[in-house]
C-alpha cells in the first residue's frame, strides 16, 4: 500500500508542475504504465523537466520496492515466510557446496545461522548492509539484491580428518532434509495464505 | 535464484566425482600394465579437488559468484601420479623382467581402489540427492502459485 501512495504523491507533484490545460492526471495505476513513454512537457519549462525526471525515478523506486515486497502484498506473516523461503534456499546452496566439496582437502564445512539470520530479516535487518541510491544516475539495485548474503559460519564440532576437510556427509544429508522440511513448511503456509486471498477475491464460497 | 545455484553447485560435485571415477577405472584397468610410453610400469593416479572459483562469463554471473563467495562448487584441480615405489615380484619368464628375474608391477592396490570407488559412489549419490531435493523444492514453489 505504501508504494501506491508514493506513486500518487509523485504523480501529484507532476500534475502540479504541468502547464495548465494538459488535462487531469490519470489514476496512479495507469500512470505507472504510461510513465516511461509519457510525452515530455513543452521544452523550455525546466521545472516540468525536473518533475518528470523525479517522477520517473520515484516510479522506478516504487516499482522496484513493489517487486521486492511481493509477499508483503499480504501481511507481515507472509513476508516472514518469504524470509524463511529465502534463507532456506540459500542454505540449500551452502549445503550443496559442502556436499560437493566433500573430498576437497582443507575445505571447512559451512552453514547459515538460520535462527539469527531469520530474526535479522524479520526485524528489518538494521545491521545489514544494503545498496542504496544516493544520486539519480545510480543503477537501481535489482529486487532482492539489496541485501548481501546471509552470514555463513563454519560448522562447529566437525570430525577431524587428516586432510583438513571437516565435511561430515551424514550431517549434511540430515541438514538437507531438515532444510527442505523448513522450506516446505513455509511454502505450505504461504500457499494457505494465497488460497485465503483467492477465496476472498473469488466471491467467497459462491464460486 | 538460489535453488538453481544449489543445483549448479551440486552438479559441479557430480562432474568432479565422475572424473574421479574415470581415474579409478584407469587405475583398475592398468593394474597389470608393466610397460607404458615412459618405459616404467603404470603409476597409480589420483585426483586433487579444490573449491571452484566463480566461473567467467557474463558480468552478472561473476558478480553473483563474488556475492556468494561462501557457497562454492568443486573442481578437479589436478590428476597426480603416485610416487609410491613399485612392488617387485620374481617372474623370470615375464617379458619385462630385469636381469635378475624381477618384474616391477604398477603401484596400484586393488583394495584401495575399490574403497575409493565406493566413496566416489557415495559422494555421487549425495550430490544427486541434493539436486533432487532442490528440484522438489523448486517444483513445489512453482506449484504454489498455480
Amino acid at each position: 500500500m505504501r508504494d501506491k501512495t508514493e506513486i500518487s504523491a509523485a504523480s501529484a507533484r507532476l500534475s502540479r508542475a504541468k502547464p495548465a490545460g494538459q488535462g487531469p492526471s490519470k489514476s496512479a495505476a495507469s500512470k505507472a504504465k504510461a510513465a516511461p513513454a509519457a510525452p515530455r512537457p513543452a521544452a523550455g519549462t525546466p521545472d516540468a523537466n525536473i518533475a518528470v525526471g523525479e517522477l520517473l525515478s520515484e516510479l522506478r523506486r516504487a516499482l522496484g520496492e513493489g517487486a521486492k515486497r511481493m509477499a508483503g502484498l499480504f501481511d507481515d506473516a507472509a513476508s516472514a515466510l518469504r524470509a524463511v523461503l529465502d534463507l532456506s534456499a540459500r542454505r540449500q546452496g551452502v549445503i550443496a557446496a559442502n556436499v560437493a566439496n566433500k573430498d576437497t582437502p582443507g575445505y571447512r564445512a559451512k552453514d547459515v545461522d538460520f535462527a539469527s539470520e531469520l530474526r535479522a530479516a524479520i526485524d528489518g535487518g538494521a545491521d545489514r548492509v544494503t545498496l542504496s541510491r544516493t544520486a539519480q544516475g545510480h543503477i537501481a539495485p535489482a529486487a532482492g539484491a539489496a541485501t548481501l548474503d546471509p552470514a555463513v559460519v563454519e560448522r562447529e564440532g566437525a570430525p577431524f580428518r587428516p586432510d583438513g576437510n571437516t565435511v561430515d556427509i551424514d550431517r549434511e544429508m540430515l541438514s538437507l532434509g531438515e532444510n527442505a522440511m523448513a522450506y516446505n513448511a513455509a511454502l505450505q503456509l504461504l500457499a494457505k495464505k494465497i488460497a485465503l486471498l483467492r477465496y476472498a477475491v473469488g466471491d467467497g464460497g459462491n464460486r | 535464484m538460489d535453488l538453481l545455484r544449489a543445483i549448479e553447485i551440486a552438479s559441479s560435485g557430480l562432474s568432479a566425482q565422475r572424473r574421479r571415477m574415470d581415474v579409478i577405472a584407469s587405475n583398475l584397468t592398468n593394474m597389470n600394465t608393466t610397460r607404458t610410453p615412459s618405459g616404467e610400469p603404470y603409476r597409480r593416479r589420483d585426483v586433487v579437488m579444490r573449491s571452484a572459483e566463480p566461473e567467467g562469463g557474463s558480468f552478472a554471473r561473476v558478480f553473483q559468484g563474488e556475492m556468494e563467495r561462501s557457497a562454492r562448487g568443486v573442481e578437479v584441480a589436478d590428476v597426480r601420479e603416485s610416487r609410491a615405489p613399485f612392488p617387485k615380484v620374481y617372474r623370470p619368464n615375464h617379458p619385462d623382467a630385469d636381469e635378475s628375474g624381477y618384474v616391477r608391477l604398477p603401484n596400484v592396490n586393488m583394495l584401495e581402489e575399490l574403497g575409493d570407488l565406493a566413496l566416489t559412489q557415495r559422494s555421487y549419490e549425495a550430490g544427486l540427492q541434493v539436486i533432487a531435493a532442490a528440484k522438489t523444492l523448486l517444483q513445489k514453489t512453482l506449484d504454489t502459485l498455480r
